[in-house]
């Protein structure tokens, strides 16, 4: 005998991938999962036709008959909200996560996070992104995304963890070579930090 | 409130040394904001090093005696900025941009670095200079956070903010901004989601036709407990709409209060939104019973 299947299964577990991942963390776009449960919501619709269709074909008020059918159509009704509201959560908090990494690692996504997303996913981080660079250029080119912290000293001991080359920090160009540890500006390294190219040395 | 001379370096107290106090100093030395639009830099420099002190108390002796009154009594741009901050944080929905205190403040910083680079160049005592770069800095964090939350604030809230009068509360930019992000949030969702539901679902703003009003915008929620203190006394406001529960507010305490009863005096400016690190001087303030909930501040 098959299982009946219970509505909005599929859909409480897209949202439970989203509760149990780290908080902060994208776990990969569950493009299977979002697909059934996408399906399951257009058949729900099509029930939901058919029946307002035979209660039509009967002769019945559609809007104020209670009988049987018009209860069906009530509980596909409702579970299409519910998918639509599960769907809905998934894409708009991935789309939290998202906008929060504009804010630490600027326009270009790290390598492992980009995997994690669908393309549609990748068009939006671009597109508010540049919605933040924007605002910046208006406001007189005020980056609003350093000084993260507020500021205790005005330079910190910095190690570099990733083989940078010469780069102009200030007025002067650095070698910022692997391992190499420096004293440089909150300002100049805090971009560095959070892209997690370096790290600060404390004590 | 001590208005620090910076024509005496070394004799600088460090009352509340990385507090932002020269620019206050500045202040009360007779440059008022209007006069920081057009930086002199002579005068200024001049403030620091004390050769042409008094020259620059010469140039408008009459009035200044009167304006250094007027600033001892008035706030610095830097208190109101970090009050205007403090607010901001505290605050569950977005309030009033300040656009002449963050016009006023940028310029104060556009000229406190332009000085600070003249110092530099000419070899000031590094340690003064480091002093003043650090006062700098703590005033762009101000103003950097300050644009920063409301920038978030727009971006949790984006439909609410477009839907209701907390849209005028925002300026040209973000308004430009929080445009943006409903096109770029709305297309998102289109894509993603949207079109492939079945038609009366399809919309953004609704759960379906069905619904009466827009039910898929979320509201900030404005029940939520904010600590606060106020200059003044304000003296009895009621706690909740059947006027059972009554507070008294009285200057510098510190409250711990829902957002939604000091909604009116917050905009106003009588109340402060206070933030209160954990385990701190929050055990001195007074908790509100309200319908037998108590607030542990842990």
């Amino acid at each position: 005998m098959e299982q009946a299947e219970m509505y909005g299964r599929r859909g409480c577990q897209l949202v439970k991938e989203l509760a149990s991942a780290e908080p902060g963390q994208l776990t990969r776009f569950n493009d299977d999962l979002f697909n059934q449960v996408i399906k399951e919501c257009n058949v729900h619709y099509s029930q939901f036709y058919e029946l307002t269709r035979k209660m039509q074909e009967e002769g019945l008020d559609v809007q104020f008959t209670r009988n049987a059918d018009h209860f069906g159509m009530l509980i596909h009704h409702l579970s299409l909200l519910r998918n639509k509201r599960c769907l809905m959560a998934y894409m708009y908090k991935r789309a939290d996560i998202l906008r929060s990494l504009s804010w630490k690692v600027g326009r270009v996504l790290p390598p492992e996070i980009e995997g994690k997303l669908s393309d549609i996913e990748k068009h939006y981080f671009k597109n508010h992104a540049s919605a933040l660079q924007c605002y910046m250029r208006e406001m007189d080119c005020l980056d609003l995304t350093v000084d993260m912290v507020p500021p205790k000293d005005p330079y910190i001991k910095v190690r570099v963890l990733e083989d940078i080359g010469v780069t102009a920090i200030g007025d002067k160009d650095t070698n910022l070579a692997c391992h190499s540890i420096h004293f440089l500006k909150c300002t100049e390294a805090e971009p560095y930090i959070m892209q997690g190219m370096m790290e600060e040395l404390v004590g | 409130m001590t208005v620090w001379s910076p024509l005496a370096p070394l004799q600088f107290q460090f009352p509340r040394p990385l507090q932002f106090q020269f620019l206050s100093a500045l202040h009360g030395r007779g440059l008022h904001a209007s006069q920081l639009t057009h930086p002199h830099p002579s005068t200024a420099a001049a403030g620091v090093t004390g050769e042409m002190a008094t020259a620059s108390e010469d140039e408008s002796a009459p009035s200044r005696i009167d304006e250094e009154d007027e600033s001892l009594k008035l706030e610095s741009d830097v208190e109101l900025l970090k009050r205007a901050w403090q607010n901001e944080k505290g605050a569950p929905e977005i309030l009033e941009y300040q656009s002449a205190l963050v016009r006023r403040s940028s310029q104060q910083i556009h000229l406190m670095e332009d000085l600070i680079e003249e110092l530099t160049k000419r070899g000031d005592d590094p340690l003064i200079v480091s002093i003043y770069q650090m006062d700098l800095d703590r005033a762009q964090f101000l103003l950097r956070s300050y644009l920063r939350i409301r920038l978030q604030k727009i971006e949790a809230t984006m439909l609410h903010v477009a839907k209701t009068d907390l849209w005028n509360r925002l300026s040209r930019q973000e308004q430009n901004f929080a445009q943006r992000c409903i096109e770029d949030m709305g297309s998102h969702m289109d894509e993603s989601v949207l079109s492939k539901l079945p038609s009366g679902y399809q919309s953004n703003l609704k759960q379906s036709n069905a619904s009466d009003e827009d039910d898929m915008v979320p509201e900030p929620n404005l029940n939520t407990f904010v600590f606060c203190k106020s200059q003044n006394s304000i003296g009895a406001i009621t706690l909740d709409d059947s006027g059972d529960e009554i507070v008294d507010l009285v200057a510098g305490e510190l409250y711990v209060l829902r957002y939604k009863t000091i909604k009116p005096y917050v905009e106003r400016d009588y109340v402060c939104l206070w933030l209160v690190k954990r385990g701190s001087q929050a055990l001195n303030c007074r908790h509100f019973r309200l319908n037998s909930k108590t607030i542990f501040l842990a």
